[in-house]
């Protein structure tokens, strides 16, 4: 299956869909023979080739379940999420879908209790990224280096998410 | 609100939900979204006792797992 196949690009909205088993450093590479970027500091995304030291050999899926390093903080831009949508599989084995869209108040960001999660309260097959073109001036605010993307919980904070892990295993 | 969601779009970009638009949630999230919602909210509001019927329509979240809810709920 080619590359083109396997990602779908929408240059109007600046989205790609991309399977979370693709590599990020393979989706990096697509995107700019289109013009487009992720505007991510791969060096800093995941483990480097081992041969060629190039650094987005992680896949997409574990990427974001790592809290996706290397990308723009989103406190320099909080409007602008990296993931507009996503489907991922539940811990009960029910599908979850979130379909990118505009800003939406519809309950609870279901994009956020994936992402760095490390698979607990869910795992990703799917996800839509936001892109930019290659040639836009942005200005790039990654997370500085040794940010600590996984911070400890307090006991309550731990109970919390041990409580929604429970819960979203309960087969529905 | 069906013909914005058609469009790809959302039916609240800042209000909320609340009781008028909870029974059509399901067509914006799906019914793996609204099970999630569910989740978090026995994980969040094991009681159900914030603002019940504003955010999902019914039935109200339940069971909830025993060690996160309460038999009873005292004052």
């Amino acid at each position: 299956m080619s590359i083109e196949i396997e990602i779908e690009i929408d240059p109007k909205s600046l989205l790609v869909f991309v399977p979370a088993t693709k590599s990020l450093n393979a989706l990096e590479t697509a995107l700019a023979a289109r013009g487009f970027t992720l505007g991510v500091a791969l060096d800093q995304a995941g483990p480097a080739n081992a041969d060629t030291g190039a650094g987005g050999q992680i896949t997409v899926g574990d990427w974001l379940a790592k809290g996706a390093p290397g990308a723009a903080s989103v406190f320099s831009d909080p409007a602008d999420h990296l993931v507009a949508g996503l489907e991922a599989t539940l811990p009960n084995g029910k599908k979850l879908e979130v379909r990118p869209g505009p800003r939406r108040a519809v309950g609870p960001d279901l994009t956020a209790l994936v992402i760095g999660a490390h698979r607990r309260l869910g795992t990703i097959d799917h996800a839509w990224l936001r892109i930019h073109k290659r040639d836009a001036r942005r200005p790039a605010m990654p997370l500085p280096h040794g940010v600590d993307l996984d911070p400890p919980v307090s006991a309550g904070e731990a109970r919390l998410i041990d409580a929604i892990q429970r819960e979203l295993e309960i087969p529905g | 609100m069906a013909a914005a969601i058609e469009a790809g779009g959302t039916l609240a970009h800042h209000h909320g939900v609340g009781r008028s638009k909870a029974p059509r949630m399901a067509h914006e999230l799906g019914a793996g979204g609204i099970d999630t919602v569910r989740a978090l909210m026995r994980a969040f509001d094991p009681k159900g006792i914030l603002n019940p019927g504003n955010l999902l329509p019914p039935p109200l979240p339940l069971p909830y797992v025993d060690d996160a809810h309460p038999k009873q709920v005292t004052a």
